[in-house]
This record gives structure tokens, sequence and C-alpha cells, in this order.
């Protein structure tokens, strides 16, 4: 049988674990990464490049390579975090025909769960060459908002990269399986979660293996990249004032800036200083000039440490939405590569009144939580038991634009709930049937998941005919409604699928052609 | 349509385009396009062959004065095996260039591709910094572009796949490494 990987496919890195002698492990690539960008670009000689090679052309070929497009997955052209992205994102948005976000790179578009398969299928390659074995089963981990329809792109995702997705599991959840806070009593637990590219704060609920999240916040567009764009910022001004020359036209010198920066914001969580020293960085009439600047930790904090104080404003938030003090937070984990830094560990530690959970690496954290879900999964005899809760509210749209809730949000998956529904109009023949998610009574104001139309109803005076409409949340988080005119029998069963969602012949054509270009690589 | 037919067919339509513009005398713009042939594909001798017959050929016609002088002097140095120097040469000359120069740098463009090639040989090897090549680094004159493509060097990647990422002209990038290899400054390893 072979064996079961937990992949953490994150915004800005992904990092992918198995369980070994028991263990729960960090597969690094072969270059001895542990964890792999999350980018895919197209160079200017039509090669495609995943991970690292893909970031090392993110400045100077900025058009054609992807990042953050987890920040897209799921959702629809026109949501707000998808037009916020296209201001931002160097490379072009556009809108694909399912009404969802495409990215155009290279001449060609790509879906977004096309562009996700192609960071899993990287991550499925690291672990495949690490256990010299195909790998084919994977669990997968999201944000604890994800909604319905991401949730089902991500499962796409990892169908396109040819991996059977046994499970999709919460962050938060997993960096507290990691930690083993499963075995523990009842308790609660925040989870302080500072990637590349967002932020995340999750206040999570344990109690008899069930861990629920209580409230989530954060911020989309919120991680270390804003720290190393401060740094380069930094840097250009100095060289600026120093030289006389400006850098922030010149793609090759940002390219090297912003690696620099990255570094250096790195050491300085083990060091007071560091040297940054970027020789030919430019070059004028008395010749090659070269950047040479010792940054301290002092500075460092002193330029960003505005960014580290904000996070703390939607923790704030986050314990009210849960309803708890912080006082009541039992236990602190800490996620992401730019949890290391002193002054992030300081600050949570102030806030929260007690130090972080230590011992996993914050980067490495929530994909072994996913290798430990996926050994749970395999064995019939575990002990531990894990269920996840529903993050947002499920319903259908009703008379009047208001919006019905039959599943409450926080409900224990998987869950099945049933609801009757009647006609508004006399001899209505047929009810369209909107199921939405969201925590709005106005119907519009909550995320379409899907729609569907019950036809053959009976004739009969509005208000006659019973409809019973039964809703599904699997272990996944997915959803899947069907209904029935009880005086009738006549049923319909679908799997919701919002209008952005990829259909099974798109998902297979996308595979076709990656399995091609792979041939003509080897061709 | 495997990537392999898929080159042949786009070298197939550049080498005929080349010939339609050097056909209605627009001669600079036929090099450019067969330079493009020897960027996909290095050495193609037919490409090569159009443009040492459209170098021969247009040769007398127009250059005079110092130009005639400059596209001789770079002659001799092809001649004489030293198309660096050739290409330093008419690269430092002064005002805009005639297209005899235009099509004359490209041959020698095209030259020194052939001659980088065959000394760094299979681009699958890796460059790495030589021991000690770090130490008197920022004493030596180098363009930012060679700083760039140093900085991108770490000993795991590929040549082939650094000169891709750099997002750098192909002749370009090729040239900075043999120049850093020679200084010392650079080494490829299988």
């Amino acid at each position: 049988m072979s064996r079961v990987i937990g992949i953490d496919l994150g915004t800005t890195n992904s990092c992918v674990a198995v369980i070994e002698n028991g263990q729960p492990t960090v597969i690094p690539n072969a270059g001895g990464y542990k964890t792999t960008p999350s980018m895919f670009g197209i160079s200017q000689d039509g090669k495609r490049l995943v991970g690292h090679l893909a970031k090392r052309q993110a400045i100077t070929n900025a058009r054609n390579t992807v990042f953050a497009s987890k920040r897209l997955i799921g959702r629809r052209f026109d949501d707000p975090e998808v037009q916020k992205s296209i201001d931002l994102c160097p490379f072009e948005i556009v809108r694909g025909p399912n009404d969802d976000p495409r990215i155009k790179i290279g001449g060609k578009s790509f879906t977004c769960p096309e562009i996700a398969g192609i960071v899993l299928r990287e991550m499925k390659r690291v672990a495949e060459e690490y256990l010299s074995e195909t790998v084919q089963e994977a669990v997968i981990t999201v944000p604890a908002y994800f909604n319905d329809a991401q949730r089902q792109c991500t499962k796409d995702a990892g169908k396109i990269a040819g991996l059977e997705v046994l499970r999709i599991i919460n962050e938060p959840t997993a960096a507290a399986l990691a930690y083993g806070m499963n075995r523990v009593g009842d308790e609660k637990i925040a989870v302080y979660d500072l990637g590349g590219g967002t932020f995340d704060i999750s206040i999570l609920e344990m109690s008899d293996g069930v861990i629920e999240v209580l409230a989530t916040s954060g911020n989309t567009f919120l991680g270390g990249e804003d720290l190393d764009r401060r740094i380069v910022q930094h840097l250009v001004e100095w060289f600026q004032e120093s030289s006389g020359l400006d850098l922030r036209g010149d793609t090759m010198a940002l390219q090297r800036l912003k690696d620099a920066a990255e570094k250096a914001k790195c050491d300085l969580s083990l060091r007071d200083t560091v040297e940054i020293n970027l020789p030919f960085i430019a070059s004028d009439a008395e010749g090659p000039r070269h950047l040479n600047y010792e940054l301290t930790r002092d500075n460092l904090e002193s330029l960003v440490g505005d960014i580290v104080e904000g996070t703390l404003k939607s923790v704030e938030q986050c314990c009210v939405d849960a309803g708890v003090q912080v006082s009541e937070i039992d236990q602190v984990v800490l996620v992401g590569g730019q949890t290391r830094m002193p002054l992030v560990q300081k600050r949570v530690t102030e806030f929260f009144g007690k130090r972080p959970h230590k011992g996993v690496n914050p980067d490495e954290v929530v994909a072994l939580g996913a290798a430990v879900q996926a050994a749970m999964l395999l064995d019939a005899d575990s002990d531990m038991l894990l269920l996840d809760v529903t993050p947002l509210s499920l319903g259908i749209g009703t008379f009047g634009g208001h919006f019905a809730r039959l599943i409450e949000r926080n409900t224990t998956v998987p869950v099945s709930k049933g609801h009757v529904f009647t006609t508004t109009r006399d001899d209505q023949s047929a009810v369209k049937i909107r199921v939405l998610q969201g925590e709005s009574d106005i119907a519009a104001e909550n995320d379409l998941l899907g729609e569907f139309v019950l036809s053959g109803i009976r004739p009969a005076p509005k208000g006659e005919p019973e409809i019973e409409v039964s809703f599904d949340i699997d272990a996944n988080g997915i959803v899947s409604v069907s209904a029935r005119d009880l005086s009738t029998g006549k049923e319909q069963s679908i799997t919701v699928s919002s209008t952005g969602k990829l259909s099974e012949a798109e998902i297979d054509q996308i595979i076709q052609e990656h399995d091609l270009y792979e041939v003509q690589l080897k061709g | 349509m495997t990537v392999n037919a898929s080159r042949a067919a786009q070298v197939s339509d550049l080498l005929q385009k080349g010939l339609e513009l050097y056909g209605t005398g627009d001669v600079a713009r036929a090099f450019l396009i067969w330079g493009e042939v020897l960027e996909l594909d290095p050495g193609n001798a037919e490409a090569l062959d159009y443009m040492r017959d459209a170098d021969r050929r247009t040769r007398p016609r127009s250059a005079e004065g110092p130009a005639r002088s400059l596209l001789d002097d770079a002659r001799r140095l092809l001649h004489g095996e030293n198309a660096e120097a050739a290409l330093e040469l008419l690269a430092s000359a002064p005002g805009g260039r005639s297209f005899e120069v235009e099509a004359m740098v490209e041959l020698l463009r095209a030259h020194l591709y052939e001659q980088y090639r065959a000394e760094l040989g299979d681009l699958a090897a890796v460059p790495r910094l030589k021991a000690g090549g770090k130490a008197d680094l920022q004493t030596r004159n180098l363009p930012p572009s060679a700083g760039f493509l140093l900085s991108m060097v770490d000993g795991l990647t590929p040549l082939s796949d650094l000169v891709s990422v750099s997002g750098m002209d192909r002749f370009e990038a090729l040239r900075s490494v043999c120049r850093m290899r020679a200084a010392g400054i650079l080494e490829l390893s299988a």
C-alpha cells in the first residue's frame, strides 16, 4: 500500500510531510529546502518553472510569474478579493468562462485549480523522489474560513496533480494536531499564523476530540513579504542617498534586493546584525557600484513594528468574535515562517501573557499535522478522534431575498440536515433552490454555492406542496444537496458546485495537457 | 506535436521569413531573424550560411569612410579568431549603426555564441563560485548583469535553468558566464 502524504498548500510556500517510523517528518526537496514557493512561471524562453526556480524570476519576469493564487481559488471574478489581486499583482487576471478568475501568462490562460495543481504535483514529485515510490493519496490543508467552493477547487487541484484527496482539513486544526493537542483535555487554543502573504488568527476549542473553530480572523494581504518590501524600500533609499543612483526601475537590482532582504530578515531572527553585500548592483561612469549595508535587528524592528502591531488588532477582534477572554486561552501555537521573528514572539507572548508553544518548526507544523491526519485515516484502530466543524452557515435563499440557515456555522462535520419548503405561487411546477453559505440574513450578501431546479411539482395551491431539501456536509467541508417532492416522491440529488468550479471534462482536459507537456519535455 | 517538432517548424518559418526580408533589401532585419534561429537552434548551418552570404554580398555596396574601416578591422579580428574583440570594437563605434554594421554584429554574435556553447559544453552543468573567487570580487570590474547572474549561482541550479530564469538575452548570459569562468570567479561541475 502506498503512503499518504500531508500537504500544506500555502499562499506563499508549500510543505509536504509523511509519517516515518511512527513520526511525522517533513520531506525536503532536492535542494534540501523543506518548503517550496507556491509559485509557477513561464520563462522568457518558454520553460515552465515551479517553486524556487519560478521565484527567481518573480521580479525580472513578473508578468509571467504567478504567486499567491490561493487568494483567488474558488472565488468569482467579481469577488473583492480577486479585484484587489488584480490591482496588486503584476500578472494578468482575466474573467474565465465560468465567471472564475483565470491567470494569463506566457500566452496561455490557466485556471486557479490548475495553478494549485501544478504546485501540488511538484510536492507529489518531491515526496516520490524522497520515498522512491509512487504517491497517489494525500491530505491537504486549507484555511479555516475556506467555503465550499474553495474546498472543492482545492480538491480539484489535487486531482489535476494526480492525487486522490482523502481529506481536506483546516490549517489551524492541523497545527493543533501536530502538537498532539487532540490528546489533551478541554482547552482553548489560539493559532497565530503569519505566513509569507497572509495572516490568520484562529481560536479553537478542543473538547472530547472535537476541534471547533470558534472564530477566525486576519488579513489575506499581509505577511512576511510586506516586511521584505519595507527592507527593500529602506535599502533603495539608503543606496540613493549614498550613491545618487536610483535602483527602483532596475528589475535585476530589485530581484537581488528582494532576495537579500528576505535572507537578512531570516538571519536577524538568529543574530543581532547582518551584512548585506550586493556587489555590482549598479554601475555609472566611475565603474561598478556595490551595496554594502549593515542591518541590525533594532533597525528591522523599527522598520516593521507597525505591521506586527497590526496583527495584534486582528487577534483582539478574533477573541471578541469567539466570545473568549484573552486570559481564557490555554495554549498559543505559532504557525508560519514569519513567526520565527523575535519581535513577533515577544509581542504575542506579551499579548497572551504566556509563551507560545515551541518545538515544531512554524513553517512545517501544518504539513506535519496533515501527515498525522493522513495516518489517522489509514489506521482503522486509531484511538484518535478528530472532528472538524463547518466554518460558515449553510442555507438557501428564500422569498424576499432572505437567507434561511439550515446548518449553523461551527456544526461538527460530517452533518446532514433536512428542511421542508413549499411553493409561493398557485400551480407552481418548479422551484429553484439557491444554496448559499455565509452569516448574513440577506441572501445576496452570502456566497452562492450553486443552484438547481426541482421540476415536476404537482399542480396545487401555493403553500400546499411539500419539498424536502436535505443538506450534507462531508468531513472535508464539501456540500451536497438533494431535494424531494414529498407527495410525488420525485427526487433530485446534486453535489453543489459553484459557477466557478471546473467540470469533470475540464479537469480531464487539463490533466491531459499537463501529461502531454511532461511527455514533450522528455521527448 | 512534440517540443522538438514545434521548434523545428519555428526554425523553418524564421529561416523563410529571414530570406523574404533579405529579398526585399531589409538585410538588417533579416540578420535579426536569422539570429533568432540561432537562439532556437544554435549552430543552425542554414542560418549561418545565409548570414555569411548576405554579409559577403552587402559588403562592397555602401559602407564608406570610417564605417568601412571599422568593418574591415572587425573582419580582420574575426579572421584572426578574435570575434570578442571585433564585437567590442563595433559596440564602441560612435553614432548610429549602418545596416552593414548591424549585420556584422549579428554575425559576430552567432560566431561567439557557438564559441561559448563549445566552451561551456553541456548546459546541464552546475555553476559554482570558485574557491577564493569571492575574496577579491569587489575589486573586479563586472557589469551589473554579471553581478545579477552571480547572485543566482547557488551550486544547485544547472546553467540552462539559470539562463532561463535570468530573463537575460541568451547570448549575453552565456557570454557573462564564460567571462566569469575565464576570470576564475566561476567553475562548472557536472
